[in-house]
């Protein structure tokens, strides 16, 4: 058997299967969603997304079979590239489907450099956190290292931010925060940082968002107590999404219904099979199917962390923690979003939504928790057990 | 580590309780308001029943007219506008979103809208944009009564220009081809679609059917998605109703009357023709009427709410009443004291004296007196048991609205001269439909009719639901004794009768005038110079085809005294001629000098 194969075989099959499963609901949902469009481009987007797929899944496996130890030395030059797209970006985006910030391949492909750019902060964060001490000392200081991964994480966030794509932005919180909780930071410096980004909200909050955003939040307050809304015009796609997510009850509408919201065209058609996609399947499938799915993800997430539980250093731990916080953070956004308990902002559903770039770069990043998994023995035949999560710390 | 796995399945647990909250708990209120917000039940109006004459001439259709309205809030919401105004400046609806406030889209939008469909509407832009802006909320009138190919060329418009907010509403509209004829017949429909008079209010419940519904959902334009429609209740069309009324008869009638109208300026007139065999009404007209397409004027129908005092056409009662009895024949001599004779304490006069009369010639003269001898003979209680025989003081159960039962009193509550008054037709109220049924029992040997108007209810499909059979409600007199009341009749309109003028020129008429003076306002005496007038009558007297009653309330005239004989007969004659001519009548006697004595001879 040739080494590469016993590595093929030795993959987190759990994890391999969960995420296709999600893929191939997710091409279902797409599917679902867009079935009825009279524009052929439109309707036939679930087949653009099985080339994403196809090409997502040659990633994944490459990126799982290689160790990947080799983020220590491309994690600088990825992250700074990244940058450099982004301020490309920055000038010369085009707008997709309301969100700007995109950039167009000579191909007639367009990504979003902001997903490039929270891979590369992942591995930059993972890589900092987990060797920048070793270099020296003065390393070791915590607010050091604190201040280093708030600068790495720092700066593409407010590049993001200043796109106009706040979704994308607010992932990285959630990421810097879960990888320094992991990173060996010792909770008292997390609590600082927790209170002070509290005490930073309010004026985020007046200040940095504009005017339609803050309408868009107190309106989503509104709805929430029941008030009323002009759902006409500020409310309309919350209140369109609540409506079928509601209507679909506990078994749902059924799949291909024309008895539903989006056949009628209450929610765009656009986003139906990206953003709004929840909302979409949550009518069609109804609670059971949402829960299911629900759950499926958090077996995904939660296997990850069973990934990074047995992962040879703090270098891949802290890569798996990331991806696991990336995700966790898109799944509780969009749906939190859909029903109401986060504000609106444009943000894909991993493994669902619809999206090529976003889908090869989440593939992407589970083939590096595979490399993980797969090679959390070497050069460590004998493997302790996970009190190792002690080895690396440094207080 | 654990805190990462705890905190992320304490938040996925917070996403799914929410779900739950959502989703399970309050399932059903959403589901409500889907339908509440999405689906629209929208009115299919049935389409409300056609009144035809007997050979199905047209005479009452409905139109469906459609209603131009401005929804003021769809005018103002943030999703149209965005659309106009993308259309307008012909740029992408994200880049008006982001090139304007919303105040600004509005604005624009409305500029927009009326420029662009004040031409098409026919309005003024300045005109349109101050009516789109006279609401906030709620529906903007634009235009109403628009027939199909307005509401198709609009339509196209607002299409072409992606003008939203604007739509129309399906109505009815009732159409009369000839609304100035047999207005109280077919009553009117109100706006709302109800029949408020006449035919139309009686039929109402079969004509006006049962409007369908269709839940149509509409889409965030505020267009009907056609590919979905929901349950879907078919209207079911109203019924058609058939009149016994013949159109062309009508006509010449109304014109007769109207011609009466004018030259008699009465208060009040009525006539009608009927056939006596079948107590089908063929034609019937009054005045004043109403225009039936602006519904203006008056809308009683004298001829069956009016309630006179018939004066002489009514002794007829007392005649038939005496022969059934037969305690006088045609023959029998009544001596009717030269114009004046007291009796119990009374005068009952005469207009001219007269000897010794025959119980014909009392007819034929209308002797006062000698017809209340002739009452007398046949006794108070016969003569009531005839009056209620005949039909008076009940209703006759036309299919008419606001038909009065008009009023006879029981011998019981008679006053001492109400058996002479009541003999020769005063101290009785009538209405002229009662009075023509009960000529009908002459014309046809005896059989009082119920007055027909309705011959038969249709379906769409021309299946009949409802067919009216002429009626018999009972037989009032033997058929020997109505003979000899039609004989007595022709006399009336001989060279020595009081209707001479009633003549038709090859026929031989039966007809009685009548000549009561007007009750006064409140009904306490008489005016001095105001009468009711009127003339009944059928021919040919030996085989009726057809009766006919002429009841003029108040005719003025100059030069001619105000008699039935005077006034109604005339107008009789020439309703008669019209009528004869119509319906080919072929004429009974060749040579029309020899009628009165023809008659003498039978």
């Amino acid at each position: 058997m040739t080494p590469l194969f016993r590595k093929f075989l030795g993959l987190n099959w759990v994890l391999v299967f969960t995420i296709l499963g999600l893929i191939i609901f997710g091409i279902f949902s797409i599917y679902g969603a867009s079935w009825m469009r009279s524009d052929p481009e439109l309707a036939n987007k679930w087949r653009d997304q099985l080339n994403w797929v196809s090409i997502g899944f040659l990633v994944f496996f490459i990126v799982s079979l290689i160790d990947y130890h080799w983020v220590k030395w491309a994690a600088a030059p990825f992250y700074l590239g990244a940058l450099i797209l982004l301020i490309i970006a920055e000038f010369k985006g085009i707008e997709v489907h309301g969100t700007q910030g995109w950039l167009r391949l000579p191909g007639g492909i367009s990504f979003q450099p902001s997903q490039v750019a929270i891979a590369s902060g992942i591995i930059m964060l993972a890589v900092i956190l987990s060797h920048l001490h070793k270099l020296h000392s003065v390393f070791r200081n915590h607010f050091l290292r604190v201040f280093i991964a708030g600068v790495v994480g720092g700066i593409p966030f407010i590049l993001v931010l200043k796109s106009g794509d706040l979704g994308s932005a607010l992932v990285w919180a959630p990421v810097i925060g879960a990888m320094l909780l992991v990173g060996a930071i010792p909770f008292r410096y997390l609590i600082v940082i927790v209170l002070s980004g509290t005490l930073i909200l309010p004026f985020a909050y007046f200040f940095g968002l504009k005017d339609y955003q803050k309408k868009r939040i107190t309106v989503q307050i509104d709805m929430l107590m029941g008030r009323e809304v002009d759902i006409r015009n500020e409310a309309y796609s919350a209140h369109n999404n609540l409506m079928a997510i509601g209507s679909g009850g506990w078994a749902g509408k059924g799949f291909k219904n024309p008895d539903t919201l989006n056949y009628k065209g209450f929610i765009s058609k656009d986003t139906a099979i990206t953003d709004f996609i929840f909302p979409v399947l949550a009518e069609e499938h109804g609670f059971r199917g949402v829960f299911l799915m629900l759950s499926t993800f958090l077996l995904l997430l939660l296997q990850s962390l069973f990934v990074a539980f047995y992962a040879k250093d703090m270098m891949g731990r802290l890569l798996v923690v990331g991806v696991v916080a990336l995700f966790f953070a898109h799944i509780f956004q969009n749906v939190g979003m859909n029903v109401l308990l986060m504000p609106i902002t444009g943000i894909p559903l991993p493994l669902i939504s619809y999206g090529g770039t976003f889908m090869v770069m989440i593939l992407f990043l589970q083939g590096l928790v595979q490399s993980v998994w797969v090679h959390r023995n070497t050069n460590q035949p004998d493997p302790k057990t996970p009190k190792g999560m002690q080895i690396d710390h440094l207080d | 580590m654990a805190l990462v796995c705890t905190g992320m399945t304490v938040l996925f647990s917070i996403l799914s309780i929410r779900l739950v909250h959502v989703q399970l708990v309050q399932h059903k209120h959403y589901s409500d308001a889907v339908e509440r917000y999405y689906v629209h039940k929208a009115k299919l109006p049935a389409s409300r029943g056609v009144i035809t004459d007997r050979n199905g001439e047209l005479l009452a259709r409905s139109q469906t007219v459609y209603t131009l309205y401005a929804d003021a809030y769809h005018l103002r919401s943030y999703m149209i506008g965005c659309l106009g105004v993308a259309a307008a400046e012909s740029m992408g609806a994200r880049a008006v979103r982001r090139k304007y406030s919303h105040e600004e889209i509005k604005e624009k939008y409305l500029e927009r809208v009326a420029s662009v469909m004040a031409e098409p509407l026919g309005f003024s832009t300045l005109e349109l944009r101050q009516m789109l802006a006279s609401k906030e909320q709620g529906e903007v009138i634009l235009l109403k009564g628009l027939e199909e190919d307005e509401h198709r060329r609009i339509g196209e418009v607002l299409k072409r220009e992606r003008v939203g907010g604007i739509y129309f509403k399906t109505g009815s509209r009732r159409f009369y081809p000839s609304p100035h004829a047999l207005t109280h017949v077919i009553g009117y429909v109100n706006d709302k679609g109800q029949g408020m008079e006449g035919v139309e209010k009686i039929f109402d419940g079969q004509m006006k059917g049962y409007d369908g519904y269709r839940n149509i959902e509409r889409d965030r334009r505020g267009q009907e998605i056609l590919a979905f429609r929901r349950e879907t209740v078919a209207p079911q069309n109203g019924l058609d109703v058939q009149l016994t009324i013949d159109m062309g008869l009508q006509t010449r009638l109304e014109a007769v009357v109207e011609e009466a109208w004018n030259l008699y300026t009465p208060e009040k007139m009525t006539a009608l023709i009927m056939d006596p065999f079948t107590g089908e009404v063929l034609a019937m007209a009054s005045r004043p009427h109403f225009d039936l397409s602006t519904r203006k004027g008056a809308r009683g129908n004298i001829a069956v709410s009016d309630r006179y005092e018939p004066g002489s056409t009514f002794k007829i009662v007392a005649l038939s009443a005496a022969l059934e009895r037969k305690v006088i024949n045609p023959h029998t001599n009544i001596f009717c004291e030269w114009g004046s004779w007291y009796t119990g304490g009374m005068e009952v006069k005469d207009h001219h004296p007269y000897g010794d009369l025959t119980a014909e010639g009392v007819i034929m003269k209308s002797s006062n007196i000698g017809i209340y001898k002739i009452a007398r003979l046949a006794g108070k209680k016969s003569f009531f048991e005839y009056m209620q025989k005949f039909g008076f003081g009940q209703r006759t159960g036309i299919d008419l609205t606001s038909e009065s039962s008009g009023r006879i009193f029981p011998p019981e509550k008679w006053s001492r001269p109400s058996f002479a008054s009541m003999s020769r037709g005063y101290e009785v109220a009538v209405t002229p439909i009662q009075m023509a049924s009960a000529l009908g029992v002459i014309a046809n040997g005896g059989e009082l009719m119920k007055p027909l108007l309705v011959r038969k209810i249709t379906d769409r499909r021309g299946r009949t639901v409802e067919e009216h059979q002429p009626q018999v409600l009972r037989r009032v007199v033997s058929e020997k004794t109505a003979h000899q009341v039609r004989e007595a009749m022709v006399k009336v309109v001989s060279e020595k009768g009081t209707a001479k003028r009633a003549k038709v020129e090859g026929f031989l008429v039966a007809g009685k005038t009548g000549t009561a003076r007007k009750v006064a306002k409140g009904g306490r005496g008489y005016l001095v110079g105001q009468y009711v007038v009127s003339f009944m009558g059928f021919l040919p007297a030996e085989n009726p085809q057809f009766t006919a009653l002429v009841m003029i309330d108040d005719p003025h005239a100059q030069g001619i005294k105000l008699y039935g004989g005077t006034i109604a007969a005339p107008v009789f004659a020439k309703l008669a001629q019209e009528t004869v001519n119509y319906l080919n009548i072929p004429p009974t006697i060749t040579k029309p000098n020899l009628v009165s004595s023809d008659s003498k001879g039978k």
